[in-house]
């Protein structure tokens, strides 16, 4: 390490702690309670209910996302699917719609869509994209010639795909599945709608009788536990298997599968994916906007409360990128054990869940610095530590592009580190600083969990003035929020699209 | 026995034709080179061979049975192939020995230990490679390893598609002659497609040169050397220098080198009087320092160690008219500037203008 560069290492250690107090909480929390009380919290049948609802509804969704998202990129990229780059698109397009926006949609439409049944359709119609997109990014990119020669070994096409394609397509599909499972953790808005207790709803409830008492911080144990589960689990499942390319040769372009007959069947059943994943919300919102009773657009209130999640939005996304830019340039530039520590904690923020970081924020807020409870600088630092990990891979994909001697050829033009940040490597990097900032922006702005613990008393943002009417079942009135926020995520599943594209994933 | 028979073979990328009626027999047991530009349709003809793609005419047998005619095409994994790629392409997720074993039978595989070292050993690898991944050999070794894994099914008919082009030079002369070996061992029938004529003659027992989806002439490596039926195939399989000439009829032709003995066809025609172009292969081409032959001049010359390439400007009358290139022994002392005079030995080929 270098010692020009000292208050980089201070802002990337900086960023690195703040995405341990989540797990410092918890951690800290089981000891304060003591293994006893501890275990008599967790030992009870309220939480194996809670363990058995989440568990079943991440296997169930994570299994059908698995299948839909495989099947759905195989047939727009290896088939003869009429308008297959369309049905791509549209099989990306979910993932502009917030999930408890979805939720709604469905609930609205279908009240008796709950439970268990309504949370794995709709979970599952908001997430297979996880799936569909990194593996419809590996079919575009592998090296059919895998197929060719695993055919002259005397394989039929159906165990060619078992023995060479589906393992070149497991690393994808793990790591889709991973999100999958993460987000399922994560999600309060959409399972709370559909009253399907699992463990973050239950820690929200906790947490509006008892505050941020042992008990949700219990919960909150449990709930990080499985998380570290999903994260092994990912590992193991990944495994070894090595999926370099070898060798660098052209790829060719083949001739895409034909359907024949199956063509109709395969037309109609993508077509019902795509109206129950895109038709169901759309119409949905749109319905409620024209005709609902209790829709009452307030213009003033709706102008408010967009502006409320736009500013904190830019705000939140000028501080993401500001702690994530020393990281990346510390993990790129310096690489070695340190580096490497900061990094990998800076994206624990990925894997967990809002309600965690909300109630580990508000506790540190009242006991260790009091007067920031409902602030808004506790506000963004809570979205600085979910979404660290989204500006983080975008900076690193940009900063490996930069070649250092271009900031070599800077120093040797005298110029200080300071100055070569500023003038060199920012102006490079603002691209894929950029794209980072924007995807950290659109989270931000249809945040739900977080904000609804941690947003100062009487702040009013989309995702909260959503959530209002439509948990008081006032599905007109949530319309006109649900429908900008909709707008305002559609350049953000743009973006992730392209990034899964490109293979910038995390 | 006839291993591979090709018989008219078209097809079509859409509009554009590809192959306008290939024809060519592979006698069992041996291997026949395809040597052509890129683009010449090579490949594809030899994806048609493998049955991963689809002729518009005519037929392909392997070993007497019928596999591609235009109404019927048996797939691949029923051809009884072996297919070698460009990279070889290894099955990254699987170490050596899992893919050598990759075109066995289920139960053979279970128990293929003694056939990995075997198959290795075949390729000239070290059966202690079978535990490694595929990213951690090198270029050859995986090459060798993608030919024990398509020999292991004992195919009868083994097709190459350009299987050295990413080999580097040092690698490549080893790696092709154990896959030669290996071939002639399995008894094999091969085409390897290519477009390195050095490596067409080296290693095939005849060569097919395609141009512009046909065969143009399909020989032994030495005949279509010496004998090309046209003088682009003549440039296609080896350096050439072309002159214009003319024959007497009675054996010999006058050009800028002379006047040289020609070389009668097959059917021993010595050809009409009458202009010809002709063909000498750089290394016919003898300087001396004085007595006999046609003068020149010097222009270049470039020194590869063994032989070296230099530049002949034969235009006494007009520097610059007539420039030929003969490959000279490396150690041979003319230098840029040098007036040397040149003769031809043995007969060249001439064609008719």
């Amino acid at each position: 390490m270098t010692a020009a560069a000292p208050l980089r290492v201070v802002v990337a250690s900086l960023a690195a702690l703040l995405a341990l107090v989540p797990v410092g909480y918890v951690v800290v929390s089981v000891v304060v309670v003591g293994p006893a009380a501890a275990i008599d919290l967790v030992w009870r049948p309220r939480v194996g209910e809670l363990l058995v609802n989440t568990t079943v509804l991440v296997l169930a969704t994570s299994s059908a996302c698995i299948v839909l998202g495989t099947a759905t990129a195989w047939i727009t990229e290896r088939t003869d699917l009429p308008g297959a780059p369309v049905w791509g698109a549209l099989f990306a397009a979910p993932l502009a719609i917030p999930a408890f926006v979805n939720s709604y949609a469905w609930v609205s439409v279908l009240p008796g869509a709950d439970g268990f049944v309504g949370a794995l359709v709709v979970t599952t119609m908001s997430y297979f994209p996880f799936v569909h997109l990194p593996v419809a990014a590996v079919l575009r990119g592998s090296d059919r010639d895998h197929e060719d020669v695993a055919r002259a070994l005397g394989l039929s096409p159906r165990a060619a795909a078992v023995r060479v394609v589906l393992p070149a397509l497991r690393p994808a599909i793990v790591g889709g599945a991973l999100l999958v499972g993460l987000h399922l953790l994560a999600e309060f808005g959409a399972l709370a709608l559909l009253r399907y207790p699992t463990f973050t709803t239950a820690i929200y409830d906790q947490f509006q009788s008892t505050f941020a008492g042992p008990a949700a911080a219990m919960l909150a144990s449990v709930l990080v536990v499985l998380c570290l589960v999903l994260l092994t689990a990912d590992v193991a499942l990944a495994g070894r298997a090595r999926q370099a390319r070898v060798g660098a040769g052209a790829a060719r372009r083949r001739a895409r599968t034909s359907l024949g007959a199956a063509r109709a069947p395969a037309l109609v059943a993508v077509g019902l994916l795509v109206a129950a994943a895109l038709g169901v919300p759309l119409v949905s919102v749109a319905r409620w906007m024209i005709t609902g009773s209790s829709t009452t657009i307030d213009p003033a209130a709706l102008a408010i409360a967009t502006a409320t999640s736009i500013g904190l939005g830019l705000v939140a996304a000028a501080v993401t990128t500001a702690l994530t830019l020393p990281v990346a340039w510390l993990a790129i530039r310096r690489p070695g054990r340190f580096s490497r520590l900061v990094e990998r904690t800076t994206h624990l923020g990925n894997a967990l869940p809002g309600i965690v970081v909300a109630l580990a924020l508000v506790i540190v807020a009242i006991r260790v610095v009091p007067g920031l409870y409902q602030t808004t600088p506790l506000l963004i630092t809570a979205y600085a530590i979910l979404f660290m990990p989204l500006a983080l891979v975008n900076l690193r994909a940009a900063l490996l592009r930069v070649p250092p001697e271009l900031e070599e050829a800077a120093h040797g033009l005298g110029s200080r580190p300071g100055a070569v940040l500023a003038r060199v490597t920012v102006p490079l990097l603002a691209r894929g600083a950029g794209a980072g900032a924007a995807l950290v922006f659109l989270a931000v702005s249809t945040e739900l969990t977080a904000t609804l613990l941690l947003a100062p008393t009487g702040t009013a943002t989309l995702a909260t003035e959503f959530w209002g009417p439509a948990a008081a079942v006032s599905y007109g009135a949530a319309a006109p929020y649900a429908l900008t926020m909709i707008v305002i995520s559609v350049p953000a599943a743009f973006l992730l699209t392209r990034q899964v594209h490109a293979g910038a994933g995390p | 026995m006839t291993g591979v028979v090709v018989d008219g073979v078209a097809k079509a990328f859409g509009a554009t034709p590809v192959l306008r009626g290939v024809s060519l027999t592979a006698p069992a047991g041996t291997l026949t080179a395809v040597l052509g530009r890129s683009g010449c349709g090579k490949t594809t003809l030899l994806r048609i061979v493998a049955g991963f793609e689809r002729l518009d005419a005519g037929t392909v047998t392997l070993h007497g049975r019928p596999v591609a005619g235009p109404d019927r095409a048996l797939p691949p994994e029923r051809r009884g192939i072996g297919y070698l790629t460009q990279e070889g392409s290894l099955f990254p997720h699987l170490t050596v020995a899992a893919n050598v074993l990759f075109g066995l039978p289920w139960r053979e595989r279970r128990r293929g230990g003694a056939r990995v070292a075997a198959l290795l050993e075949g390729v000239d690898l070290e059966p202690s490679l079978a535990r490694r991944h595929p990213h951690e050999l090198s270029g050859g070794q995986q090459q060798r390893v993608a030919l024990a894994r398509a020999l292991a099914p004992e195919p009868a008919v083994v097709l190459l598609d350009e299987p050295f082009s990413s080999l580097d030079a040092g690698l490549r002369a080893d790696t092709q002659r154990a896959v030669v070996k290996a071939l002639a061992a399995a008894g094999a029938t091969a085409l390897l497609v290519t477009h390195d004529r050095g490596e067409a003659l080296a290693l095939a027992d005849q060569v097919a040169v395609m141009r512009d989806g046909v065969v143009a002439q399909i020989d032994a490596p030495g005949a279509i050397y010496r004998d090309p039926v046209d003088p682009g195939v003549g440039a296609l399989v080896g350096d050439a220098v072309l002159l214009d000439g003319r024959r007497d009829g009675a054996g010999s032709v006058s050009c800028a080198l002379g006047v040289l003995a020609v070389r009668p066809d097959r059917q021993g025609r010595r050809g009409a009087a009458g202009p010809v172009r002709v063909l000498v292969r750089p290394e016919q081409i003898v300087v001396g320092a004085g007595d006999g032959g046609v003068r020149a001049r010097v222009r270049s010359r470039d020194f590869r160690g063994p032989d070296a390439s230099v530049e002949l400007d034969l235009g006494d009358a007009a520097p610059g008219t007539e420039i030929v290139t003969a490959r000279l022994p490396g150690d041979a002392a003319v230098a840029p500037g040098d007036d040397v005079t040149v003769t031809v030995r043995g007969a060249v080929t001439a064609y008719d203008a």
